[in-house]
């Protein structure tokens, strides 16, 4: 069989955070899928939503459906694609990379067998490697079956009808008990070649949870109550071997539970006298060094002692964005981030204020209420660290976006920490807000195809904390500098074009 | 746990399995949140506490380092000082034993000038 005959479906919902990573584990794959179709199944999420965009403008095929499970979106899939093998791989999940090469060998090596399994390794919030029973119909019944990024053939899921969709859960299994009662073979490679990632929040730990696992797999088990009958006193046998493995399982959870709980605290115990003997010899719990103090060491966000650290990483930004500001540019206050960052294509720099007594402003406008800034005016926007001092974010988004010409770009950026603002007198107004990626991404959307924007998130916890405390970013290692938690930015770096047409309405 | 027996009617073994099932379902669901609290909560604060513990005897040892060195630091220089002023005594005993000294090269001198003196003067008479 040639090379490039497997199909990999990836369902998606809301996984937009974790699917880059899915996708780059199969074009990593030693042996290369002819096709790869990612099925949006919906999804809410804006981040998500947007990354799928993205996916789609970088040639990815990628469909969207409204929000009908994952059995109808694996099958929606499948029903796109036509190469003899099939694998359906969440997008939370990951191959290694001779995942498909081995698997399909089997299968080519094999014409008796339909399915070719493999070993997992569990990630994320736990971790083990777990080996699928045999594939036979007792043990899929007894003690469950194989991973549902199993490669099958094409011809099985014909046979079988696909994945039942009337399954919310435990869809898999009922399509594995099918294939194999309609007569395909399943073999399991040793080998943990799949990567599954563990969730909190994953949607079979809260099927479980909430006793819906249970509703549904009774559902599904009737559904095969032939099977379950024909396999008689031996299913029930190895069904209550399994229940006895199961509670050995749970006994040994609930020893894990006592031990732990032992443990933590015996560790409590150890901490309270480390601190109290701490106390005692006059020390600070904590190594607080030249930060213990209650003023920051810069009121004026250190740009006495050097570069602002949130400069940093808005000045990358602009570096990497040198090209769209061009043309006719807006600036906020003074000229000097388009005339430092333009690039060689500014035919000239305006300057917004709201303060008529800026010398420099050649646009006296409040930005809220900026009726009388022509619509179409401006190839490109710099609104940096603007927005948070401005009450009406929406009214000011709503004219930055009009004033744009259709193709402008607003680069725009917004603080997520930062120290009240010391100009003027902010405690009484004048600065209004900090940012969550989320609320960014809300606020871009209500103006902007979510294909037209992208949002970046810089800083953690260390730029934050050095951030409030005044330093700079001599101040801070270098590598500290390079590293984003998305959990603790310092600051959002939006890149939005309007698009040409005149009233882009919200998608 | 209820086996039936081998004659049971296909119908039996269906509910038989439904019952275990229904006990596996219940196991797994004890089981996951035991999982959910040891995976999710427990052995990651175990952990999170244990690197604390850590951090606290790092600090106290250095603290505890700090202080023997400050201690030695005191010994030394008790010790200094009162070998400083063991030199003291001994350049002030110095002092005086080389006052004496020339005290008694003065007299010395004197006492040769007297000795000498009639001497010369007879001899200057003659």
């Amino acid at each position: 069989m040639a090379v490039s005959d497997i199909a990999v479906i990836i369902p998606c919902y809301n996984h937009g955070r974790t699917i880059r990573e899915t996708l780059e584990s199969v074009r990593a794959q030693t042996r290369q899928p002819a096709e790869i179709v990612i099925v949006d199944d919906g999804s809410t999420h804006l981040q998500t939503r947007q990354v799928l965009r993205a996916l789609g403008a970088a040639a990815y095929r990628v469909v969207h459906t409204a929000n009908r499970g994952v059995a109808a979106a694996r099958n929606h899939g499948v029903r796109l694609t036509s190469a003899p093998y099939i694998v359906l791989l969440d997008a939370d999940d990951v191959l290694e990379p001779t995942y498909l090469e081995k698997t399909a060998r089997r299968l080519d090596e094999k014409p008796a067998v339909g399915f070719v399994s493999t070993a997992l390794q569990a990630f994320g919030a736990a971790s083990y490697v777990w080996t699928p029973p045999p594939c036979t119909l007792l043990n899929a019944l007894a003690r469950g079956t194989v991973h549902p990024a199993t490669m099958f053939r094409r011809v099985m899921w014909e046979a079988v009808g696909g994945v039942d969709e009337t399954f919310r859960t435990c869809e898999d299994l009922d399509f594995w008990i099918a294939a194999m009662e309609a007569g395909f073979e399943g073999e399991v490679l040793e080998e943990a070649l799949f990567r599954y990632r563990v969730r909190e929040e994953s949607k079979h730990h809260n099927h479980v949870s909430r006793g819906t696992y249970r509703q549904v797999k009774l559902a599904v088990l009737a559904k095969h109550q032939k099977t379950i009958e024909a396999l008689g006193l031996d299913l029930l046998r190895l069904k209550e071997e399994f229940i006895v493995e199961q509670r050995t399982h749970l006994a040994y959870l609930e020893t894990q539970m006592r031990e732990h709980e032992r443990e933590r605290q015996q560790l409590e115990g150890e901490i309270a006298v480390a601190a109290q003997r701490l106390r005692e010899r006059g020390r600070d719990i904590l190594d607080w060094g030249d930060l213990r103090r209650w003023t920051p060491l810069s009121p004026v966000w250190g740009i006495d002692r050097g570069k602002i650290i949130d400069r940093y990483y808005i000045e990358a930004f602009l570096t990497e964005h040198r090209a769209d500001i061009r043309g006719r540019v807006l600036d906020v206050k003074d000229s000097f981030y388009g005339v430092t960052y333009g690039s060689d294509a500014v035919t000239r720099v305006d300057v917004l204020d709201i303060d008529p007594s800026n010398s420099e402003a050649t646009v006296v406008a409040d930005l809220t209420k900026a009726d009388e800034v022509p619509t179409g005016t401006f190839d490109c926007f710099l609104l940096l660290q603007t927005l948070h001092i401005i009450y009406d974010v929406r009214g000011a988004l709503f004219h930055a976006h009009r004033i744009l010409k259709p193709g402008g770009v607003l680069l725009c950026t917004l603080p997520a920490v930062s120290r009240v603002n010391c100009e003027g007198a902010a405690l009484e107004g004048g600065d209004y807000w900090r940012f969550t990626e989320a609320s960014v991404r809300e606020l871009f959307s209500e103006l902007f195809p979510l294909e037209d924007f992208e949002v970046h998130a810089f800083g953690n916890v260390m730029t934050d904390a050095g951030f409030l405390y005044g330093l700079s970013t001599q101040d801070l290692p270098p590598e500290a500098l390079e590293f984003n938690d998305p959990w603790f930015p310092l600051v959002f770096c939006v890149r939005a074009v309007k698009a040409p047409a005149p009233a882009a309405a919200k998608t | 746990m209820m086996v039936p027996r081998s004659e049971s009617s296909p119908q039996d073994i269906f509910e038989a399995f439904i019952q275990l099932e229904e006990q596996s379902c219940d196991l797994l669901k004890r089981a996951y949140a035991l999982e959910h609290q040891l995976d999710s909560a427990l052995s990651p604060l175990v952990q999170r506490r244990k690197a604390e513990l850590q951090r606290l005897q790092g600090r106290l040892a250095a603290a505890d380092d700090e202080q023997q060195h400050t201690g030695r630091m005191k010994e030394l220089e008790r010790d200094n000082a009162e070998s400083r002023q063991h030199i003291e005594t001994l350049t002030a005993a110095l002092a005086r034993a080389e006052g004496m000294l020339a005290e008694l090269e003065g007299r010395r001198r004197r006492g040769w000038r007297r000795y000498f003196s009639p001497y010369r003067a007879s001899r200057q008479r003659k």
